[in-house]
């Protein structure tokens, strides 16, 4: 059995793989502390599926906060990790579209699975998960529901701000002012969409897109993906945020397969 | 003759007196929802510490958030402007001024009359405003106020790359976490800070003398990284940098007074 893990800033995710097969997976909030994350990870694992440590023959990490794990392991690059979870899943994938908690990225993949191009935002909260936290926070919602909330929606409003500090203070005036939790969500989760059209306007999209990182888990965002990039996506399974883990466990032995 | 200036922020709102040569007194408050509610409030205060009343006041002029909304000003002129004139008025060499507000930031040439040439402002983003500071000072538990002190005493700045204020925020609770210590964030994020103040200032041209004005120009920790940066002396004012907006809207609302009384003389002649 191999353990694949991504050490994100928002939560850390690990898989058990064998022979190329998702057995299982967990997941833990990161708290800025990459080796108690991965100890409560691996205990997580151990309790709900009855694994022992002995029962894995190696550990591999990628993301965010690998570099800083003091436990043996070895090191899988994070766009690598995207690419050969994306093709194992969906093997016609082209495109990778990634959002993650402080992250979106766009990958272009060729024929042979090679990243060829590829484009980042990773300066601004704005379009990221960590982002949408805080609006949750704000909205006191939940991203359980949020998606079905949001379907609810019944206007169209404009976030006048891009800034998620500033749009913080916009969403409680909106509440004051009696504009419907709905409406809110539509608004922010179009808002956080509109940053993967302008990756996309840089990295040409060639063909089946995948879709992962933790906002991908929430269908709505999904759906308003799709209409503003204008493709059909596919979500990534088992599940959307454990892309990167089931990468880094597919890439033992330089990924032959 | 007594004249006032009024100047609501998004964080604090700022009332000045000024005779037509000294500020005869100054009151600044924590902002209420409504704008209107804070310009009543820091005016009433101001004037019932003089033991004045608004008969008392000859002009009145509002600036900052809602400032045509103020039912005792007469008139109302841009923040950028009174920030520029009040600037002026205290240290009559400054050309550009630095105005880091809670909100958002601006820096301002001005010719020597106080009057403004050119400026640039970011309120798009919370990075390089006052905003940024406040959620730092919340990972620390402290008030934002205790930042600079803290920043001062820090000799060896953590290297914090992100300019995004949640961002930095994760990273400062990382840097918490592997045992950084908080003065040295806080000399890190002092320095985010005014590298971005910085990118403001090449886009109008640095020319002194500068000064800070706004709430944060209080922060000693942001003042030191931005001279560190800007590699010229930041001038000290001599009046208490949170008011300048209001003491600015004050020197208009003199200088349009007297401007008002010529018309008219010159109109009865």
């Amino acid at each position: 059995m191999i353990l694949g893990c991504d050490v994100g800033t928002g939560y850390t995710k690990a898989v058990v793989m064998e022979d190329d097969k998702y057995l299982f997976g967990a997941h833990v909030p990161t708290n800025a502390d990459p080796n108690g994350a991965m100890q409560r990870v691996l205990c997580a694992i151990e309790e709900a599926h009855g694994v022992n440590a002995g029962d894995i023959k190696k550990i591999v990490i990628t993301g965010w906060g690998a570099g800083s794990v003091v436990m043996p392991h070895e090191e899988a690059p994070i766009m690598k990790s995207l690419a050969r979870a994306s093709l194992w899943d969906l093997s016609t994938c082209r495109n990778v579209l990634c959002m993650g908690a402080q992250q979106t990225a766009m990958l272009a993949l060729n024929g042979k699975g090679m990243v060829v191009s590829y484009r980042l935002n990773d300066k601004c909260a704005s379009g990221a998960g960590a982002f949408l936290e805080i609006i949750f926070q704000a909205l006191e919602c939940e991203n359980e529901n949020s998606a079905e909330i949001a379907r609810a929606a019944d206007k169209k409003i404009t976030m006048s701000t891009q800034c998620a500090v500033f749009a913080e203070s916009e969403v409680v005036s909106l509440v004051n002012d009696g504009e419907s939790v709905s409406n809110i969500l539509d608004a922010i989760f179009r808002s956080l969409v509109s940053g993967a059209r302008t990756l996309s306007k840089r990295v040409k999209i060639l063909g089946d897109v995948v879709i992962c990182g933790g906002l991908a888990n929430n269908d709505r965002i999904v759906e308003l993906a799709e209409e503003t990039l204008e493709v059909k996506l596919h979500v990534f399974r088992p599940r959307a945020d454990y892309i990167a883990a089931v990468g880094a466990a597919l890439s033992v032995n330089g990924g032959g397969k | 003759m007594i004249f006032a200036g009024v100047d609501v922020g998004s964080m604090s709102a700022e009332a000045v007196l000024f005779d037509g040569e000294k500020i005869l007194a100054h009151s600044t408050i924590v902002v209420k929802p409504n704008p209107l509610q804070s310009a009543t409030i820091v005016m009433d205060t101001v004037l019932a510490e003089s033991g004045l009343t608004y008969d008392d006041v000859t002009y009145c002029v509002s600036t900052g958030y809602g400032r045509e909304r103020i039912p005792f000003a007469q008139h109302d002129v841009s923040e950028i402007s009174c920030h520029g004139k009040g600037a002026v008025w205290a240290i009559p060499s400054i050309k550009t001024v630095i105005d880091i507000g809670g909100q958002d930031s601006k820096v301002i040439r001005v010719d020597a009359n106080g009057d403004m040439d050119d400026f640039v402002m970011n309120d798009k983003c919370a990075a390089g405003t006052g905003r940024f500071l406040e959620g730092i000072a919340k990972t620390f538990h402290l008030h934002v106020s205790d930042l600079g002190v803290l920043a001062l005493n820090g000799t060896d700045p953590a290297p914090i790359n992100s300019i995004c204020t949640v961002f930095a925020n994760f990273d400062v609770m990382c840097m918490l976490a592997e045992g950084q210590t908080k003065e040295n964030i806080a000399y890190g994020v002092s320095n985010v800070l005014a590298r971005r103040i910085f990118g403001l200032v090449s886009k109008v041209g640095l020319v002194e003398d500068v000064c800070i004005t706004g709430g944060v120009a209080k922060n000693q920790g942001v003042v030191r990284s931005l001279e560190d940066i800007m590699e010229v002396p930041i001038q000290k004012l001599p009046v208490d940098s949170q008011i300048v907006g209001a003491l600015g809207a004050a020197l208009f609302a003199c200088q349009r007074y007297e401007n008002l009384q010529e018309k008219n003389k010159a109109e009865a002649n």
